[in-house]
């Protein structure tokens, strides 16, 4: 409940601070809220598995922003960067799914 | 479920994808869970701080959430402003055009007028009007046809059913050769010099036209009767039929046609040889 509040107060300071992203930072903007979802879904997946670990989560998200970003980055600089930005975006969304079905297994035993 | 089937050493496998597939949520939670079932629960203070730690984080994903779903919202509009401003800038120029079409045809009107009044002869200018209708940089009107040519339904995947500039050429030179005296696609005016061209899309001297092609012919009153009957028109009414072809083909006698006039070419280059046999006085052969 409080990961709840504390996700949507992140929210409301975004809608209410409202941010300026430097324009060097916005390739990264939509694969980092990839990498977001997915360490949000693995995290109430794990939680709904009874074996949520708060250093995990935050190690996950951490590491899966990081990566992606590194990854894009270097996509840039290589010349491939929308090649890469997809492969980031088809493993996140794969396991993204894949939680999301068990999170959906776990609520509805179905 | 998941955390009882995990295997002890974390293992990686070659397979990455399928691995992917089948275990989606991150191994390293179950590997916590077991160290935790294993091992002696830390002290308190470190899990508030863990707990504290992934709260900040929560906040963090949020705002990132809001951040990016913003950034979203403010480039919509943008490019929608840029879309609008694109069309709105095409339609300006569009219209800038006719005007400037309209005034180039007033303005050829004052032209021609002045040039009788300076000619006097009567016989002379009657003469230069009658060359510039027939060389196609004066408005012409008359009786003739009109044939509409379209692409077929298919058009877009079937390149067979698409009308190519050759079919405008073929059916151009037949008109022509069976006596007409003024011609235009798409009112376009053809003359001697505009070519009927691919490039990407049709081109009928400088200017592009897409289909239906329209093409006005005035002639003699035999004409259409004898377009209508020639070895081309029948080849092409039979192409039209055929299912792999069908495009569309309409061949209509027309009275009073209004064909304008084209724009020709300054002559930098070719000139006028010697003296010419009829005096030419000035302003005349400019």
């Amino acid at each position: 409940m409080i990961a709840v509040l504390a996700l949507i107060a992140g929210v409301v300071a975004g809608v209410l601070l409202e941010p300026t992203v430097p324009l060097a930072l916005q390739p990264y903007l939509p694969i980092a809220v990839v990498a977001a979802l997915d360490a949000v879904f693995g995290g109430i997946r794990a939680k709904l598995d009874g074996i949520f670990d708060d250093k995990q989560f935050v190690i996950s998200f951490i590491s899966n922003v990081l990566v992606a970003a590194l990854i894009v980055y270097l996509g840039d600089k290589l010349g491939v960067g929308p090649q890469l930005s997809t492969g980031v975006v088809v493993v996140l969304g794969v396991r993204i799914f894949g939680n999301v079905a068990a999170i959906r297994r776990h609520l509805f035993r179905a | 479920m998941t955390s009882d089937q995990g295997p002890k050493p974390r293992v990686y496998q070659a397979d990455f994808l399928t691995a992917l597939f089948r275990e989606p949520l991150d191994p390293a939670y179950a590997q916590a869970a077991e160290k935790r079932r294993d091992g002696p629960p830390p002290p308190r203070w470190r899990l508030l701080t863990r707990k504290g730690i992934a709260l900040v984080v929560l906040v963090v994903i949020g705002f990132l959430f809001a951040v990016a779903y913003r950034q979203v919202a403010r480039d919509a509009p943008e490019r929608e402003k840029v879309r609008n401003g694109l069309i709105t800038r095409i339609n300006e120029q569009k219209e800038n055009t006719s005007r400037l079409a309209a005034e180039a045809e007033g303005l050829q009107a004052d032209v021609s007028m002045l040039r009788d009044l300076a000619l006097q002869d009567p016989d002379q200018a009657r003469e230069l009007r009658q060359l510039e209708a027939a060389t196609g940089v004066s408005k012409v009107t008359g009786d003739g046809l009109v044939v509409r040519l379209s692409d077929g339904p298919d058009a877009a995947t079937n390149d067979k059913a698409q009308i190519l500039d050759y079919d405008l050429q073929q059916l151009v030179n037949m008109l022509w050769y069976f006596g007409a005296e003024a011609i235009s696609i798409n009112g376009r005016r053809l003359t001697s010099v505009s070519a009927i061209r691919k490039g990407g899309g049709i081109y009928v001297g400088d200017f592009p036209v897409a289909s239906p092609y329209e093409i006005s012919a005035i002639g003699p009153p035999d004409l259409y009767d004898q377009f209508n009957k020639s070895l081309t028109v029948q080849i092409y009414r039979d192409l039209a039929q055929r299912p792999e072809h069908r495009f569309g083909l309409k061949i209509t006698k027309r009275d009073d046609l209004v064909l304008p006039a084209a724009l020709l070419p300054e002559l930098r280059y070719a000139k006028v040889p010697g003296p010419s046999p009829s005096p030419t006085p000035s302003g005349g052969g400019k």
